[in-house]
């Protein structure tokens, strides 16, 4: 029997190295700036995208990969496997989900496609893809995998904060975060994912506290299995943090990466998150 | 001491409709000194208003007897308690209605008056006022009522004539008042005696002078300011009345009532209840009591001609534009005080549902942090008093509402913010409260105003029409720019080491005068972040927090 494969999509931000190494195969969502459109992390970088968000005035767009584009991907892995995981970004924030399911009802081979709705984005989405191709290179069969993957969705936490709530309400992703929304007030609203929403958690002054907040998110983990921590425009308290959080979590376990553009679109410059998967269930 | 009254001329015994002339010549004496009160501030502030805080509470006891038919010393008193603790402005206003409290209670189905009833009286008052105080400071109108009941109890040992027994309250009061410096030291140092307790002496001896036969002529009625507003669902009637009747249900009537209009405030008990409401007929609301039980005290009032009247009468009050915020509709309420329209919608952007007018112009009377508390359709009610001098009336409120309340002792406009970002709406009520309290400990608030008078305090000298500055409630700073007094107030609150400097700017201040100073302020602190807001409060140029 062949090897699982595993499929995510880039706001995973799985870094380039780990998706090599694992043989993870990354579907890109699409940023559109005004009438041009880029392929997520193909032809546009972090840097390159920041530097024109901050200094542009059009404001970018987002759109989730064509079914053709899974289609493509499906039948591509479909050849060497006839077992595919492919784990995406939460259905309640984009139809990346939808496209992916619907690829799977014009495969006609008989490679079964499992798809997972994450709930979750970013490296929550990346360790669940990580650790599938991991259980994969190990042997594991689909069923197994698809098992573990949905197991780790209580298990993984996303915490973050943004510097101002106006890219996810312009991009219409905000959903309850709305009630934290000052338009009197520079506040720094703290927000993490829930039933695959972005919930309100709180509203804070200062980065300062936010990065507090953070910190303690983290600290007060019995158990944690992995760590990421992503930043922007930021990299620098992104490290004070990722020291801070040493004795916790040892620094070199921690994944410390930049969200990709994507995200970037939604959150816009300057918010930073902390990813916590406790590991399974005891 | 004082020369002894002929025994012919003693009075032994008082009932019930002398003690409203009494109350009603208090009421009038202490009109008179308004001014005199309200300039016993210790800070030169322009809103020193304790003496116009303890005339309208008084005026709205006064007005309580009026719709009262009993004639009782008790019955009187026990009206007048009713009236203060519903119309109770600033602290002084409050411990004013404690103190007319205990004596209620302590004359509780007395028909008459004697000399010892009035000592236990006011022993009782006495008691009572500072049983409703959390930390009880002597020096203070507390110190003058205790002092003037135990010259009362010492003198109505002496005498049965309460004239007697009066004059001796009377002098005791004076030299309490007189003593108050020895005791507060911000007094001593500002050279002044402590207002509410000269409020209170202003009272009992316009009590002396009526029993002396005195003639006093009442003046027009003090406008008072807040609490007016156009209802929110456009014009109509104001109606008022009061049921009384058998085993009223305060609940069903207070639910039928709402439903049948707008800013509704039902209180009472099974005997009598009070109601309140803006309806667009007052047709069927009057039905509808008059089937439960014997209606008085009827009013109903034309709200267009009145708002109209008074909003010409008062063009500087302009009311805030409601801000549509899209709170989740949780149980719990937030209601928070704001002068200006800036601050207003500032707390409304953070999840204020209603907001009281009033603070630093007029401090609302307990009945509007009452009327606001009813208003909102919430069980449980986070009030934001935003003023040191309204905690307490805020406070009163508790024992005057069914719904579950809970009074966060903001005493500025940035606690009030530092407060309402704290909110979780997911939490209960308690954990809000005490995060809210936990999130305005370690705000620093500076204000900017000028001082009305000359005077020596914290080791300032301070000339009259100097600018000054507040730091936390204290004056720390003084000079003749307001550019001055804000920098040495940022460098008081350590504004290089916090993130965001916010300049609320003042109804004084122009939009481009405020910019000015925003980018001056920029230049000295160019790592923080200097956030301006139309505050549009009156008398204080700017409010500053640092975060």
């Amino acid at each position: 029997m062949a090897r699982v494969k595993v499929v995510t999509d880039s706001t995973s931000d799985l870094p380039p190295a780990l998706v090599k190494e694992w043989d993870i195969t990354v579907v890109p969502l699409l940023i559109h700036f005004g009438s041009e459109t880029y392929v997520d992390r193909v032809n546009l970088s972090e840097e390159q995208f920041f530097a024109r968000l901050t200094a542009g005035p059009v404001l970018p767009t987002t759109s989730p990969p064509s079914v053709k584009a899974f289609q493509d991907v499906y039948a591509r892995l479909s050849q060497t496997t006839d077992a595919i995981l492919s784990v995406h970004i939460s259905s309640k924030l984009s139809a990346t989900y939808a496209a992916a399911v619907a690829a799977r009802e014009a495969l006609t081979n008989r490679c079964r496609v499992v798809i997972v709705d994450s709930t979750l984005t970013s490296m929550a989405l990346g360790f669940m893809a990580l650790n599938a191709a991991k259980s994969a290179a190990a042997g594991e069969s689909l069923d197994d995998i698809a098992e573990q993957v949905r197991g780790m969705i209580p298990q993984t936490h996303i915490l973050f904060f943004v510097d101002t709530l106006d890219y996810l309400q312009k991009g219409g992703r905000i959903g309850k975060a709305q009630a934290l929304m000052s338009n009197m007030l520079n506040v720094k609203p703290l927000l993490r994912l829930e039933d695959g929403e972005i919930q309100p958690v709180e509203r804070l002054r200062t980065r300062a506290k936010a990065l507090e907040r953070l910190y303690e998110f983290v600290a007060d983990f019995p158990k944690i299995e992995e760590l990421a921590i992503l930043y922007s425009t930021t990299p620098n308290e992104a490290n004070t943090l990722a020291k801070r959080i040493d004795p916790v979590f040892p620094r070199p376990r921690i994944q410390l990466l930049p969200y990709g553009p994507v995200l970037g679109v939604h959150v816009g410059p300057g918010a930073m998150a902390v990813v916590v998967y406790e590991g399974e269930e005891l | 001491m004082t020369d002894k009254s002929p025994p012919a001329q003693s009075i032994r015994v008082c009932d019930g409709r002398t003690l409203r002339q009494v109350f009603q010549a208090s009421t009038v004496w202490l009109e008179k000194h308004v001014a005199l009160v309200n300039s016993l501030n210790v800070y030169p502030v322009p809103d020193g208003d304790t003496g116009t805080n303890m005339f309208l509470t008084a005026q709205a006891a006064g007005k309580e007897l009026n719709g009262s038919a009993d004639n009782s010393a008790s019955g009187v008193v026990k009206a007048l308690a009713h009236g203060a603790l519903m119309g109770a402005r600033g602290n002084s206003g409050v411990i004013f209605s404690q103190i007319l409290r205990g004596m209620a209670r302590s004359l509780d189905a007395k028909e008459t008056m004697t000399a010892a009833d009035l000592a236990l009286a006011l022993e009782e008052g006495a008691a009572t006022a500072y049983k409703g105080v959390i930390k009880p400071v002597e020096g203070t109108i507390l110190t003058v009522v205790r002092e003037s009941a135990a010259a009362a109890t010492s003198a109505a040992k002496e005498h049965d004539d309460l004239r007697y027994v009066l004059e001796q309250v009377v002098s005791a009061a004076r030299e309490s008042v007189a003593r108050t410096p020895t005791l507060l030291a911000v007094l001593r140092e500002a050279g002044v005696v402590d207002a509410g307790g000269q409020g209170l002496f202003v009272l009992f001896e316009g009590a002396l002078r009526f029993l002396h036969g005195e003639a006093l002529e009442a003046a027009p009625e003090l406008a008072v300011a807040a609490g007016i507003g156009a209802p929110a669902g456009g014009y109509g009637y104001d109606v008022q009345f009061v049921i009384q009747g058998q085993s009223l249900n305060v609940e069903a009537i207070r639910a039928q009532i709402a439903a049948m209009g707008e800013s509704t405030l039902v209180v009472g008990d099974d005997t009598a209840v009070k109601v309140h409401v803006h309806v667009p007929e007052p047709g069927p609301v009057l039905d509808y009591g008059a089937s439960l039980g014997h209606l008085s005290k009827v009013t109903v009032e034309d709200m267009q001609a009145q708002y109209q009247q008074i909003y010409h009468a008062a063009p500087a009050l302009v009311l805030p534009q409601p801000v549509p915020v899209p709170m989740p509709t949780g149980n719990i309420a937030i209601v928070a005080v704001a002068s200006g329209e800036g601050l207003s919608r500032v707390l409304q952007s953070l999840g204020a549902s209603r907001i009281i007018p009033g603070g630093q112009t007029m401090n609302p009377a307990t009945e509007d942090i009452l009327q606001a508390i009813e208003d909102v359709t919430a069980d449980q009610v986070i009030v934001l008093p935003n003023n040191k001098n309204i905690v307490l009336a805020a406070q009163q409120t508790r024992e005057l509402t069914k719904k579950q309340v809970a009074i966060v002792p903001t005493h500025t406009m940035p606690q009030g913010v530092a407060a309402l970002l704290a909110f979780n709406y997911g939490a209960s009520l308690e954990d809000n409260y005490q995060a809210m309290e936990r999130a305005i400990a370690h705000v620093q608030t500076g204000e900017v105003t000028t001082a009305v008078r000359t005077t020596h305090v914290n080791g300032l000298q301070v000339q009259a029409g100097a600018v000054i500055g507040l730091l936390n409630g204290v004056l720390t700073a003084t000079g003749v720019s307001t550019e001055a007094v804000v920098y040495s107030l940022l460098e008081q609150m350590a504004a290089q080491e916090g993130e965001i400097i916010s300049l609320y700017y003042g109804q004084s201040v122009t939009p481009s005068q405020a910019e000015a100073l925003q980018q001056q302020v920029k230049q000295r602190y160019h790592r923080q972040e200097v956030e301006l807001v139309d505050g549009g409060q009156p008398h204080y140029s700017f409010i500053i927090s640092v975060e």
